[in-house]
């Protein structure tokens, strides 16, 4: 059993939410704190398995446009945006158009790796 | 050969001049240039590569180059023409007088003219932060163009004076980046940025917080080697003696509010509000010469580019009425004043009989309010709000049967 605050971020509110639970089991033992359904259910989610969009920017290969920004397609585990600053580091691009993908299936989440912005 | 006259011509391409180029297309304006300095459209937004835009007026999560795409993509499609690498130098009476290396100096003449040049950083000069002046102080914004941009890292080890959404932001990227941000310094005791920021840039990556501090002073001789943090006395502001710390550090960002950048209005010989520190404007963003409309943080600096967006479509719209004919200075008009804890609110003025949507912000964070908006104090709206932030702007909407032949508003939170 494990107790967590959370701040709800779904309004400028600010919430503090308490959620109490098993993280094994994905059970819920008690919530408290939330001012409404979408902080319930965010506030769960937080607890459970946090996600967030990670973002950053590609080298490429146009000396005018040394970066192009890059974004994952859906948040992906918090855990891995360390992971995946790793990987965008490796990586390098010549022509893209914003919303191109860079790498399918991000560090096996599911989520790509888009461009946000374009490269001529 | 005739001159060419425009309709609207526009100081600024970044998201409020884009919006006021779109607006002013879609309320019938012929003509409509924007006039630009940097190399692409687009202005602060192109930096901006972090999520959060757009959830208001898209209803989806855009990183700024993507919101600032959509609004590009649009303004092309209507036909707005545009000068890239130019620099406005002056207005004049319905001209706008500018620089580039192609042109030399030339003269655009517009019916109407929209100001959207946006703001700036407060730097260390205007923080007046004692000590030395060493190689590794940046303020946020730029330290985000080098790293999102221009492929530069600032620095390794960091700390950042101010809790503004930028400064959040950027102890999140630096952090990412793979430097150490020892701590973000916060002279008020809240965050004047947003929650959102505070929580998914701050303690997501558990960044200390230090509210009720400031940086008292710079050490380094030819680079930043160290600052001293040092609490300040919540009533005062002013450092507590004895409660210094040092902080080793090689960089030191600076996220300490904007300011509206205002020197063309201010030379045109338009006053500007002492709190925004923008030029007054009525419900269709214009200012007190008739032909000039302003939008976005070149009037009032916005949490949100959504809200900036909104504003700027009015301004567009408005600039293109107004090069119609319609829009004249009416003889009166309403005066908005701030009341009990509102630190400003905009527009200032009203034009009688038309609805209008009041920004403001509240001077100090309350908890289970009541907002009032008196005219000719008698109450028009009451509406209670759970939460007030100074860094969360709020809004109002006015009916227009609301302002009829009143002369004065007033807005107050208690």
């Amino acid at each position: 059993m494990e107790t967590k605050k959370i701040i709800c971020i779904i309004c400028p509110q600010g919430c503090e939410v308490t959620v109490c639970g098993d993280k094994s089991s994905r059970t819920v033992e008690s919530i408290k704190g939330f001012g409404c359904k979408r902080g319930k259910t965010y506030a769960e989610n937080e607890f459970f398995a946090p996600v967030r969009i990670l973002t950053s920017s590609v080298k490429t290969t146009n000396k005018q446009v040394p970066l192009v920004a890059v974004r994952t397609s859906k948040p992906i585990p918090k855990e891995l945006l360390f992971a995946g600053m790793e990987e965008i580091k490796r990586l390098v691009v010549d022509k893209v158009n914003s919303g191109d993908v860079i790498v399918p299936n991000f560090l096996g989440t599911g989520a790509d790796l888009i461009a946000s912005g374009s490269v001529e | 050969m005739e001159e060419k006259i425009y309709d609207v011509v526009i100081v600024g391409g970044g998201p409020a001049g884009l919006a006021a180029a779109i607006g002013a297309k879609e309320a019938g304006a012929g003509d409509v240039i924007i006039i630009e300095r940097d190399s692409s459209l687009g202005g602060i937004l192109e930096q901006c590569i972090h999520p959060g835009f757009g959830l208001k007026y898209f209803g989806e999560e855009l990183t700024g180059p993507e919101y600032a795409r959509r609004f590009i993509q649009k303004a092309k499609e209507c036909g707005v023409e545009y000068k890239l690498g130019t620099m406005v130098l002056s207005i004049g009476e319905h001209s706008v007088t500018g620089i580039n290396p192609t042109d030399g100096v030339i003269t655009i003449r517009g019916r109407s003219i929209v100001l959207a040049m946006g703001c700036r950083e407060r730097t260390r000069g205007a923080l007046m932060t004692p000590g030395a002046r060493p190689a590794g102080i940046y303020t946020a914004g730029a330290a985000q163009r080098l790293i999102n941009r221009q492929n530069i890292m600032v620095g390794k080890r960091i700390v950042i004076l101010g809790s503004g959404d930028i400064g959040m932001i950027m102890a999140r990227r630096l952090t990412l980046e793979g430097a150490e941000v020892l701590a973000v310094v916060e002279i008020m005791n809240y965050t004047t940025g947003l929650i959102r920021n505070r929580v998914q840039c701050l303690e997501d990556f558990g960044i200390p917080l230090l509210l009720s501090h400031t940086v008292v002073e710079i050490k380094g001789n030819n680079r930043v080697e160290g600052v001293v943090v040092a609490e300040v006395d919540p009533a005062t502001r002013k450092p507590i003696p004895g409660t210094e710390k040092l902080y080793e550090c090689d960089t030191l960002l600076i996220s300490c509010g904007l300011i509206p950048e205002n020197e063309l209005t201010r030379e045109f010989g338009i006053k500007l509000h002492p709190v925004t520190g923008g030029p007054e404007v009525n419900q269709f963003m214009q200012t007190e010469v008739e032909y000039i409309f302003a939008c976005g943080n070149v009037v009032h600096v916005n949490d949100l580019v959504d809200n900036v967006t909104e504003e700027s479509l009015t301004a567009g719209r408005s600039a293109a009425r107004y090069a119609r004919g319609e829009l004249k200075k009416p003889e009166q008009e309403i005066r908005v004043t701030p009341g009990n804890n509102v630190r400003y609110v905009c527009p200032q003025r009203l034009y009688p009989g038309a609805p209008a949507t009041l920004f403001f912000r509240v001077t100090e964070p309350a908890k289970k309010v009541t907002l009032s908006v008196l005219a000719d104090s008698k109450p028009v709206i009451t509406k209670k709000l759970a939460t007030v932030n100074p860094g969360e702007m709020q809004r109002v909407d006015l009916s227009a049967e609301a302002l009829s032949g009143v002369s004065t508003v007033l807005v107050e939170v208690r």
